[in-house]
C-alpha cells in the first residue's frame, strides 16, 4: 500500500466535526469548504473575500484570513477594493449531518407514529385496535356486535363514568351478573361478590381474587374457555393460604386491612403434580367407619370362599332359568371355570358417568342374601323387607300371626271327646275357664303380642347382624353412613377413566408407603380399609412429564376442584379419624 | 496502582452481574406475585423504567460536560441492561405472544429495537477488526475527499501518459474501465460481503492490456493499480463504516416510537384492565 489515506495535520487537514448540524454542500462533492456551514445552515462562502483591505502608508494590504487561504498573491486593487469579487467556492446549499438526518428521522417517525395512534383511537378502529385480544365466542352475542356496529365497542362490559372523564373503566362485578350468576367462593365473600378478603399480607387489593375478572380473563380469543382458570390463578392464594385468610372474629365489613397471618388447616398447595396434599379420606389414619360389614375381598376370592362360589352358582342358574345368558354381566368365569364376580356386578355408573351408584340391596345383594319369609297362615307368606321400616314390619307379622284365625281342623280336635268315647263331649268335661277381667285380658294380650314379636325378630335379627350392626332398639339397624361421594370437595368422571380395564388397579388397599404400584394393590377383608387410589396414583397420570416438562393429563386445580359451586358438607363424605364419631347419617336412598 | 481489569474478565463480570439482576427481579416478583399475569403491573413499570434508562443514553452523548462517568461506560451499561430489558419483556408478557393489535405492535416495536440493538452490537464487535485488518484508518466524513482527490489523480496520471502516446490505450482503459470505479463509491454489498472480485477484476484487466502499452503508459498503468487497491479500500471503509452508522437509523427511531406506543399502552392498562371488583 503506497497511497497513503489519511493525512492529519494542521495544515493538511481539517478538525472534523461530525455532531454539528450541518455539512458543506460540497462535501458529497469531495471539495468541502475549509469553514463550513454556520449553525443555521447557512453557507458563509459568500463572505469569503469579503476582507477589508488594511492601509499601510500608501499600500493596501490584503486581510483575508487564515481560514480562507492567508492573503492573496494578488492584493487588493490600488482603490483599496478587493481583487476577488467572486468566492472561491461556489455558494452551496450545506446538508444536514448524518446525525441530523437520524434525528429528523427519529422526529418523523415519533410524529406519525403518534399520528397513526391518534388517528386510530379517535376513529371507530380504536376499540379494537387497543383490545387485547377478541372476546371469547360466549360473549360474542348478537348484543355485542350490535354494540361494535355502533362504535361502542368496549362499553358492553367497560362502563365510562363522567368522574373519570368519560374513560372507560375495569370490568366490575356488576357487567358480569348482568347475565351471570354465580356463587361466592369462600363463605366469607357477600353474596353480590364483595370484597371481604383483605391483603393480610400486604398483597394489593388488586392481586386478590375479588373480582369475576381476577380469574376469568377475557380477550384471549373466540375458543378460550372462560370457564377454565389457571392453577396459578388458585396457587396466588392457596401458596399461602393462611396470609389470605381472615380471622373468624372479623367481618365482611370490618376486617382491618392488615392482620396477622391466621393458623389455616387447609395445606398450602402450589401444584398438584408437587405438594398437593394426601386425599384427607387417606390421610391421618382415618379409617372407614362404617357399621356394615363387608369385605371386598370375600365377594371377590372365588377359590378362598367355597360358599361364595355356591352363591354365583345358583344366581347363574336361576338367571338361565330365566332365559338369561349363560354368565351374566356381573360376573365370569376364570381359566379354571370357576365363577368370579366382577366390580360392575354392584358398581354401575350413574347417568352422567362420573360415579358409581349408591348400592341398592334389592338389586347387588339379594340374589345371594334373601331375607326371612315370613308366614302369616292361610298359605300367605311375605319377604321381610331391607330398609328402614323393617321394625314396622315386624309388629305388622307379629300381630298378624296373634291374630290370625284358628285352624278349623285343630279347633274341632280340640273339641273331640277323649278316645274311647263317642258323641259331643259333655258339657262338665270342657275345660271351664273362667272369665277373665279386662285388664288381664289386655295384659295378657300385650304379652303375647310381644312374645310373637320375638319370635318373629329372632330369625330377621340372624339374617340382618350377618352384614348389619343393631342399635338398642327392637331392629333399629345402625346406619350405614356410606357416603354418596368419598371425595365431597372434588370432582371425579370414571367415565373417562374408563381406558383403566381393571378397577383394582386404583381401588384396593395400598401398603404403607410412597407411591405404590398396581402390583401392591389388593383385596381387603376388612371393612375400615378404604379402598381409593392414594394420590400418588393420580400423579401417575395427572403430573407434567419429567423430560418433556409437558403434562401428560391434566392437572390444574379446575379440573377437579369447582369453584363456584357449593361443595358438599364434609359429613356427606369423606372417611373419620378413628376418634370422631361426629359424623351424621348420610341421606342416603338405598 | 492496579491494573486494570482485561477484557474478558470484565465481560464475565457484567454478564454475571446482568444475571444475578434479572434472577433477582424474577425471585421478587414471584415472591410476591405467584402469578406473572398478577405481575403484570409491577414488571411492566420495571420494564418501561429500563427502557427510558436505555434512551437516556442517546441523551448522555449529547451531554459533553456534565460528569456522567464516560460514554463508553454508558455503552457498556446500555448492553447489558439491554439485555435484561430483553427478560423483563419476556417476563411481563408471560413468555407468550400477545393476541391484540395494539400489543402485538407494541411487541414488534419492541422486539424490533431490541433486535436492531443485538446486530448493532454484533456490528460494532466485528466491524473495526475487519478494518484494523486491511490496514488504514480513515475519517468517514473525510472519504469523499480522499475520494475526489484519488479520481483527480487517476485522470492526471491518464492525461499526462496521454500526451506522450500517438494512440492512448491507457486512456482507452481508464474511459472504458476506470472512470465510473473512480467516481464514487462502488461496490458497497460486496465489500460488506468481504468479496474484492471488482478489484481482482479491473486489476486483471489492467494487467492484460499491459504488453500494449509503452514504457509511459506502463508505468502509468502501475500508479492506477496503486490507485485502484487505494479506492477499493477506500471503498471498504466507506461501506463497513457506513453500516455502523445505518444501524442506528434502525435502532432509535424504533426507540422513541416504542416509548411512545408503551406510554399509551401504561394509560391503556391502567384505563381498562385490573379488578373491577
Amino acid at each position: 500500500m503506497t497511497v497513503e489515506l489519511e493525512r492529519f495535520g494542521y495544515r493538511e487537514s481539517t478538525y472534523e466535526r461530525p455532531n454539528q448540524k450541518w455539512v458543506c454542500g460540497w462535501a458529497a462533492m469531495g471539495r468541502p469548504c475549509r469553514l463550513g456551514p454556520d449553525g443555521r445552515g447557512r453557507c458563509p462562502c459568500a463572505d469569503e473575500c469579503s476582507c477589508t483591505p488594511s492601509r499601510v502608508g500608501d499600500r493596501y494590504h490584503c486581510g483575508r484570513t487564515a481560514v480562507f487561504g492567508g492573503p492573496c498573491d494578488s492584493g487588493p486593487r490600488p482603490d483599496g477594493t478587493c481583487c476577488h469579487p467572486e468566492p472561491e467556492h461556489p455558494v452551496c446549499q450545506p446538508r444536514l449531518s448524518l446525525r441530523a438526518r437520524r434525528g429528523r428521522i427519529t422526529a418523523t417517525c415519533a410524529s406519525l407514529g403518534a399520528g397513526a395512534l391518534a388517528f386510530l383511537l379517535a376513529g371507530p378502529w380504536g376499540g379494537p385496535y387497543l383490545s387485547p385480544g377478541p372476546l371469547a365466542d360466549p360473549h360474542m352475542t348478537a348484543a355485542t356486535r350490535v354494540a361494535a356496529e355502533s362504535q361502542s365497542y368496549c362499553a358492553a362490559c367497560h362502563e365510562s363514568q363522567p368522574a373519570t372523564f368519560g374513560l372507560f373503566q375495569p370490568v366490575k362485578d356488576t357487567a358480569c351478573l348482568k347475565c351471570h350468576v354465580a356463587e361466592a367462593h369462600h363463605p366469607s365473600r357477600s353474596a353480590d361478590h364483595g370484597r371481604p378478603m383483605q391483603p393480610t399480607d400486604g398483597l394489593a387489593i388488586s392481586n386478590m381474587a375479588t373480582g369475576c375478572t381476577q380469574c376469568h380473563r377475557e380477550h384471549r380469543g373466540g375458543s378460550y374457555d372462560l370457564a377454565h382458570v389457571d392453577e396459578s390463578d388458585c396457587v396466588r392464594c392457596h401458596a399461602v393460604i393462611a396470609a389470605h385468610r381472615v380471622p373468624a372474629s372479623a367481618t365482611a365489613n370490618d376486617a382491618p386491612p392488615v392482620e396477622p397471618p391466621v393458623e389455616s388447616a387447609v395445606a398450602n398447595v402450589t401444584s398438584f403434580a408437587s405438594d398437593h396434599p394426601e386425599f384427607a379420606v387417606l390421610s391421618c389414619g382415618r379409617v372407614d367407619r362404617t357399621p356394615l360389614a363387608f369385605g371386598h375381598a370375600k365377594h371377590m376370592d372365588p377359590v378362598g370362599f367355597p360358599q361364595m362360589q355356591g352363591m354365583l352358582t345358583t344366581w347363574v342358574e336361576s338367571l338361565q332359568k330365566n332365559g338369561m345368558e349363560e354368565v351374566p354381566i356381573g360376573a365370569s368365569r376364570t381359566v379354571d371355570g370357576q365363577l368370579q364376580l366382577d366390580c360392575t356386578g354392584c358398581h354401575q355408573l350413574d347417568a352422567a358417568g362420573r360415579y358409581m351408584q349408591p348400592i341398592v340391596f334389592e338389586e347387588h345383594c339379594m340374589h345371594c342374601h334373601e331375607l326371612p319369609l315370613q308366614v302369616l297362615g292361610a298359605g300367605r307368606s311375605e319377604r321381610t323387607p331391607h330398609g328402614s321400616g323393617i321394625e314396622a314390619f315386624i309388629r305388622r307379622i307379629a300381630f298378624e300371626q296373634a291374630n290370625a284365625p284358628k285352624d278349623p281342623k285343630k279347633e274341632d280336635a280340640d273339641a273331640r271327646p277323649p278316645p274311647g268315647r263317642r258323641g259331643r263331649p259333655r258339657d262338665k268335661e270342657l275345660p271351664q275357664q273362667p272369665e277373665p277381667a279386662e285388664e288381664v285380658k289386655g295384659e295378657n294380650q300385650r304379652d303375647a303380642l310381644e312374645q310373637k314379636v320375638k319370635e318373629v325378630t329372632d330369625p330377621i335379627r340372624d339374617a340382618c347382624i350377618k352384614c348389619h350392626k343393631f342399635g338398642d332398639g327392637l331392629a333399629s339397624i345402625v346406619d350405614p353412613m356410606i357416603p354418596p361421594r368419598w371425595l365431597p370437595r372434588s370432582r371425579f368422571s370414571h367415565e373417562v377413566h374408563r381406558f383403566i380395564r381393571d378397577c383394582q388397579e386404583c381401588h384396593a388397599v395400598a401398603p404403607p408407603g410412597p407411591a405404590p404400584g398396581p402390583a401392591d394393590l389388593a383385596w381387603t377383608g376388612r371393612t375400615k380399609d378404604i379402598m381409593l387410589p392414594p394420590i400418588a396414583r393420580c400423579r401417575e397420570c395427572h403430573s407434567p412429564d419429567p423430560i418433556t416438562a409437558t403434562a401428560a393429563a391434566r392437572h390444574d386445580c379446575a379440573m377437579c376442584h369447582d369453584y363456584h359451586e357449593p361443595a358438599l358438607p364434609f359429613a356427606m363424605g369423606g372417611a373419620v379419624a378413628p376418634d370422631d364419631s361426629s359424623r351424621r347419617a348420610a341421606p342416603v336412598t338405598r | 496502582m492496579d491494573e486494570p481489569m482485561n477484557l474478558a474478565a470484565r465481560r464475565w463480570l457484567a454478564g454475571l452481574v446482568t444475571a444475578a439482576v434479572a434472577g433477582l427481579v424474577t425471585i421478587l416478583v414471584c415472591r410476591r406475585y405467584p402469578t406473572l399475569a398478577a405481575a403484570g403491573y409491577c414488571t411492566g413499570w420495571i420494564l418501561l423504567g429500563v427502557i427510558v434508562y436505555l434512551a437516556l443514553y442517546n441523551a448522555r452523548k449529547k451531554l459533553a460536560y456534565p460528569p456522567l462517568l464516560s460514554s463508553a461506560a454508558w455503552l457498556r451499561a446500555h448492553v447489558y441492561v439491554g439485555f435484561l430489558s430483553l427478560y423483563l419483556f419476556l417476563l411481563h408478557v408471560g413468555f407468550r405472544v400477545p393476541s391484540g393489535p395494539f400489543e402485538v405492535t407494541l411487541a414488534g416495536l419492541f422486539l424490533g429495537t431490541a433486535a436492531s440493538g443485538v446486530i448493532g452490537l454484533f456490528l460494532s464487535r466485528t466491524i473495526p477488526p475487519r478494518l484494523m485488518a486491511r490496514g488504514a484508518e480513515v475519517l468517514f466524513e473525510r472519504i469523499p475527499a480522499l475520494r475526489r482527490e484519488m479520481s483527480d489523480r487517476a485522470k492526471e496520471v491518464v492525461l499526462e501518459t496521454a500526451k506522450e502516446t500517438a494512440e492512448p490505450m491507457l486512456s482507452a482503459f481508464y474511459s472504458k474501465h476506470l472512470a465510473g470505479f473512480f467516481s464514487g463509491p462502488r461496490n458497497a454489498f460486496a465489500h460488506v460481503c468481504q468479496a474484492g472480485r471488482d478489484r481482482q477484476r479491473l486489476l486483471v484487466a489492467l494487467a492484460s492490456e499491459r504488453r500494449y502499452f509503452n514504457d509511459h503508459e506502463k508505468k502509468g498503468a502501475d500508479e492506477l493499480a496503486e490507485l485502484i487497491n487505494a479506492k477499493d479500500l477506500l471503498d471498504y471503509h466507506y461501506a463497513m463504516q457506513g453500516l455502523l452508522k445505518t444501524w442506528l437509523f434502525v435502532h432509535i427511531p424504533l426507540t422513541y416510537l416504542m416509548m411512545l406506543f408503551a406510554g399509551v399502552h401504561a394509560v391503556v392498562v391502567h384505563t381498562f384492565a385490573g379488578d373491577g371488583g
